[in-house]
């Protein structure tokens, strides 16, 4: 059996012998047969931009190529191969048979022909054919679609005998019974393979192989006639695949191609019995084409064993024997285990450990209803780092009465530190905070040690969602009090990634452009600055704009300068008065 | 070349009547009778065929049949015509003005089914011109049924 060339190889073959434009017709058809054929998109494509296939295997260009094609039902791609080669012979007379099969229908057609049309050009021969037998079935076809049934039977069936047929099976019959099914399935005809049979099975009454054959026969029998002959007036969309397509394939005689698409069917619709059954027909009839039992007995099992749900350790084309339906033993300590680790206790893990010492060790799991606190650091240093993994777990004391505005959203003026710092410190480095720890923090329990390293930097616990202590955090904000402008106490209300904690507090709030004003806790919003600013210190600033705080200038060892109104720009005023009126005297300034 | 052996296409039991017989219904726009002698013989078999001798004609044919065509095949010359294939195929996809048309050509209906622009001078046309003008493709004379069914063929691939 030969292989029939494909379509882009064709195609890449017509332009090397200039026939570009019907190349690309050929594309086009290939990719309304496909739809998601990317080698051809990406061929047509090229092609249409001018440029020029990639190299490739060339097939000859001939009528057998083209015959073949026309049996595959790759009607557009026949017709443009035709047209656009000279193959000589009949290629006219086939090239104006395919344009008279193909030519649109009229304007106001029915919709049975339309879709005929549409099915023609994609590649659904087979499916336009029953739409035309439809139509004959129903009586008052019009001459020229009786004409297209003809031409149809003509390209499809007519020349099962005179052309060479894929799909039969060469050389001798391998059994007596599959000579007998041999003659009528190359004439493309199961009916005559069913009289056969039946005929076969009169003289030998006790051949198992006949009496297994009869049923699978008249089952796809009464498939493809049943299928063939459904009424296709009320369509609007034939399905070109599923069990229609499948009885095209049986009515063609491509058993090879039926048995694929129930196949198919059977593995998208496990549950569908008569697939697997008609599936089961094939595969039979196949066998005793090739000389084996009908019924493969060696593994075949019973039908309502095949229907039984699978379990997950028999899958698989291995013969179903006893021993696997046991299960091995790691696939009991598999079960153990996942038996054990189902019954995760989110409350107490010890107790798990408790009650069974030889089960697989399991991970404890916090109860997700626990209020998680944060521990907020407080360094003493500006070189201290942020612990990685200083969140602790613990219930809180109580519920917090009301959490203190962040400093964000204070008002602008509250951002300011407590007292004007003179303008030589805007440029001097930032005061020595404590370096000994407060006493509050040295004797807070968490201070001690976290997460099992020495507590260089003192930590302090605080609940998440703004559960502040007052009096923790007075007796805090107190001890670290600095000397210079104010105290920097720092606020936890913001994720801080694993990278930016290795920095010290300052790069890491320069870095996160989130420098926030020094404030001790407790205090009131300062007063307003009484001390003008310059327009000399406006222009200087970064930010010509003095409402706005540019987060550069805000570094926490940065303070800022009061903030004095902005004195009104120059404004150039043109004024246009009536000629002859004089200019008003300038007042003397004396 | 291998031989392909096929039992005989079946023929027409009698050839189709020039009157209208349900088949696909194409105006053809040509002055040259024996051109359209061999384009009505050679389409006849799948296609019925309106002629028109003229640009007058070819308009009057658009107004009456303008829903039941299925196809328009232009000449590109149209000797004593005012209107010439190529202008003929912008007016009926509306792309000249009504007021720069002579009077039988204006208030047209708009034709979106293929428009075919046959010559027997096919090398004079580039075929880029003519899909910029809105034809379809441009067919050397003697037309055969094979190309125009692929031209259509390959107008309708487009659409979907």
């Amino acid at each position: 059996m030969s292989v029939v060339a494909p379509p882009i190889d064709v195609a890449r073959a017509m332009v090397a012998r200039g026939a570009r434009r019907e190349a690309e017709i050929v594309l086009r058809g290939t990719l309304a047969r496909g739809g998601h054929d990317g080698d051809a998109h990406f061929a047509l494509a090229t092609l249409e931009r001018g440029g020029s296939l990639p190299p490739g295997p060339m097939p000859r260009l001939d009528l057998e190529l083209v015959d073949r094609w026309i049996r595959e039902g790759l009607l557009v791609e026949s017709l443009a191969l035709l047209a656009g080669i000279d193959l000589g012979g009949p290629a006219e007379e086939w090239a104006n048979l395919l344009g008279e099969l193909l030519a649109p229908v009229p304007a106001h057609a029915e919709d049975a022909f339309v879709q005929m049309h549409r099915e023609l050009t994609s590649g659904g021969a087979s499916l336009a054919l029953t739409i035309l037998e439809d139509c004959e079935r129903r009586g008052g076809m019009p001459g020229w679609a009786e004409r297209r049934l003809s031409l149809l039977r003509w390209m499809l069936l007519d020349n099962a005998e005179a052309a060479p047929d894929d799909h039969a099976p060469q050389g001798m019959a391998p059994s007596a019974l599959a000579a007998v099914v041999r003659v009528p399935l190359s004439q493309r005809s199961l009916e005559g393979v069913l009289e056969a049979v039946e005929e076969y099975g009169r003289s030998r009454p006790d051949d198992l192989d006949v009496r297994a054959l009869l049923p699978l026969v008249r089952l796809l029998v009464r498939e493809m006639t049943t299928l063939l002959q459904m009424d296709l007036s009320g369509f609007q969309t034939v399905p070109v695949a599923g069990r229609p397509a499948a009885a095209m394939q049986l009515r063609m005689g491509n058993l090879d191609g039926a048995a694929s698409i129930y196949r198919s069917l059977a593995a998208k619709q496990p549950g569908d019995t008569t697939v697997a059954q008609l599936h089961d027909a094939v595969r039979g009839l196949q066998r005793v084409l090739e000389g084996r039992p009908v019924l493969d007995r060696s593994f075949a099992p019973p039908r309502d064993e095949v229907r039984a749900p699978r379990e997950a350790a028999d899958v698989g084309a291995k013969p179903r024997d006893e021993s696997r339906k046991r299960p091995t033993a790691s696939f009991e300590a598999f079960a153990e285990a996942k038996a054990k680790t189902a019954a995760i206790d989110f409350d107490d893990s010890t107790e798990n450990e408790s009650v069974d010492d030889t089960r697989e060790p399991t991970r404890s799991v916090p109860n997700p209803l626990m209020v998680f606190e944060e521990t907020t650091a407080v360094h003493p240093s500006g070189e201290a780092s942020i612990p990685v993994t200083s969140v602790s777990i613990a219930l809180p004391d109580d519920e917090p009465s009301e959490p203190p505005p962040s400093a964000d959203a204070l008002p602008l003026v509250s951002r300011r530190p407590t007292s004007a710092p003179p303008p030589a410190m805007a440029s001097t480095p930032p005061p020595a905070r404590p370096s000994a720890p407060a006493p509050a923090m040295a004797s807070a329990p968490a201070a001690t040690e976290l997460d099992g390293k020495p507590a260089a930097s003192r930590a302090r616990s605080t609940r998440h969602a703004g559960a502040w202590d007052p009096a923790e955090v007075a007796a805090v904000a107190e001890s670290v009090r600095p000397p210079a402008p104010a105290v920097e106490v720092v606020e936890e209300d913001e994720e801080v990634d694993a990278e930016t904690t290795a920095l010290p507090r300052e790069q890491v709030d320069r870095a996160l452009g989130r420098a926030r004003p020094t404030m001790p806790f407790g205090s009131q919003p300062p007063p307003p600055p009484d001390v003008p600013r310059t327009e000399a210190e406006m222009q200087s600033a970064d930010d010509p704009d003095p409402t706005v705080l540019a987060p550069a200038t805000l570094t926490p060892s940065t303070p800022l300068t009061p903030l004095t109104p902005p004195k009104p720009s120059s404004v150039v005023v043109h004024s246009i008065r009536p000629i002859g009126v004089g200019r008003p005297k300038p007042e003397d300034p004396s | 070349m291998s031989e392909v052996s096929r039992s005989p296409a079946p023929g027409w039991t009698a050839l189709p009547s020039r009157e209208a017989d349900g088949r696909a219904l194409v105006l053809y726009v040509d002055v040259d009778d024996q051109s359209w002698s061999t384009a009505s013989d050679r389409l006849r078999r799948a296609y019925r065929l309106l002629r028109a001798e003229n640009d007058r004609e070819a308009c009057e044919l658009v107004r009456s049949y303008a829903t039941d065509l299925v196809a328009v095949m232009l000449d590109i010359d149209l000797p004593g015509s005012v209107l010439d294939g190529i202008l003929l195929t912008r007016i009926l996809r509306q792309r000249v003005p009504s007021q720069a048309l002579p009077p039988f050509a204006r208030n047209l209906p708009r034709i979106d089914v293929p428009i075919l622009l046959v010559t027997a001078r096919a090398e004079a046309y580039p075929e880029e011109e003519v899909r910029r003008y809105g034809g379809d493709r441009l067919l050397r004379k003697p037309v055969d049924i094979g190309r125009v069914t692929l031209a259509l063929t390959e107008h309708h691939l487009k659409r979907r």
